[in-house]
């Protein structure tokens, strides 16, 4: 619940809030993160905003932990080409943002490494917009940053290092389903 | 061996489904994915342990236990109103047991699949490996229903919900000496109920 009112607080300080309006909601679905998508289009602009709340599914998904970290990504993004076929409108875009939140990260120990993780973020992928009101986004991220942990060892002590995970999983696609308004 | 079988047996169905298909049989290739909590589990073993003992458990309830699944499917439409798929993937059945499906599965729409988006059900069944191997004899099957959406002409998505049931001989875990070893095993068997809920996109 803290994290949808930071979201919302994050989207209202927004300094062009009066010309934002929200164009689409959608649904992320990929091996590393799951969650909800908010897009946003300012008037007269090429780009947009992608707001995400997302559940990090890092172990999750090979069976190793069953509870997943959690995380929130923005990201700016800016349409580069476009291409109209019969069925569809494809848009390539590409952007940078950032994302913060509470996830493991890759380890060679054996123990599970839980901490915060503050990152820069790096997006491109394509826009597939649809007659009907649901459109579907196919991109791949990279995430530049640093996870803050306890010590896998020394419980008292703490560990900071780059976050690994953010760029060993770039390779995984995100498809996210939206609904558009 | 076994596999090699179950592949062709399912290739000869896809290509007589062809065959007796009145009109043009349209092919589709896509994917589907989802949540599929465990809700039930019913686990019966008998096995000896390391120093010779006699040990039978046996437990069953309602059991929550998260999972998912991610599947890729290929297969046909043969008229209107009815589509069969072959589809394969990773899934999560229980607590530290994933398998490789390999299900066959027939979908009835009630309104024509070609004329725009209509409710189905849907059902289906087949084998799972597990770590590469069909030593487990684990079976799955399941039932339900969903909306299919045409995002355009060749392309759909689809909202599923379905129970599924799974059977299966998975090693039982000794909490003494760990992972039980099949040649210490006389008999084990488990059942397992799962609700799922997940996204098709067909092309």
């Amino acid at each position: 619940m803290h994290l949808i009112l930071v979201l919302l607080a994050f989207l209202a300080a927004n300094p062009a809030a009066g010309q934002v309006r929200i164009a689409r909601i959608g649904i992320v679905n990929s091996l590393k993160d799951m969650g909800l998508a908010v897009q946003t289009v300012e008037n007269g602009s090429t780009g947009f905003n992608s707001y995400s709340l997302l559940i990090n599914m890092d172990g999750v998904i090979n069976g190793e932990e069953s509870w997943p970290g959690a995380k929130m990504h923005w990201c700016h993004q800016e349409i580069i080409a476009s291409r109209d076929f019969e069925d569809f409108h494809c848009f390539f875009y590409f952007g940078g943002g950032a994302s913060g939140g509470f996830v493991r990260d890759f380890s060679t120990l054996q123990h599970s490494n839980p901490g915060m993780m503050a990152s820069m973020t790096a997006d491109a992928g394509v826009l597939l917009r649809y007659r009907g009101n649901i459109d579907i986004a196919l991109d791949w991220y990279a995430e530049i940053g640093m996870h803050l942990r306890k010590d896998e060892n020394y419980v008292d002590k703490y560990n900071l290092s780059w976050y690994a995970n953010g760029l060993l999983h770039c390779w995984m696609p995100c498809l996210t389903i939206y609904c558009k308004f | 061996m076994r596999l090699k079988h179950l592949l062709v047996s399912i290739a000869s169905v896809l290509i007589s489904l062809q065959a007796f298909a009145a009109g043009p049989v349209r092919m589709r290739l896509g994917t589907d994915w989802g949540y599929s909590p465990q809700l039930f589990q019913s686990f019966v073993s008998t096995y000896y342990t390391r120093i010779g003992y006699r040990v039978t458990e046996q437990s069953r309830g309602f059991d929550y236990y998260t999972n998912g699944y991610l599947l890729f499917g290929f297969g046909c439409e043969v008229n209107r109103r009815c589509a069969f798929y072959v589809k394969t993937g990773y899934m999560g059945l229980f607590e530290d047991f994933r398998v490789m499906p390999i299900l066959c599965e027939a979908q009835y729409f009630f309104n024509g699949s070609k004329e725009g988006d209509c409710p189905f059900v849907m059902l289906n069944g087949g084998v799972a490996l597990n770590s590469g191997s069909f030593i487990d004899n684990t079976i799955l099957a399941s039932l339900g229903g969903g909306y299919r959406h045409y995002l355009s002409g060749t392309t759909s998505l689809d909202i599923v919900a379905r129970i599924q049931a799974s059977n299966c001989t998975p090693q039982p875990y000794d909490k003494y000496d760990g992972l039980v070893p099949r040649s210490r095993i006389i008999f084990s068997n488990a059942h397992q109920f799962a609700l799922s809920l997940g996204l098709s996109l067909y092309f």
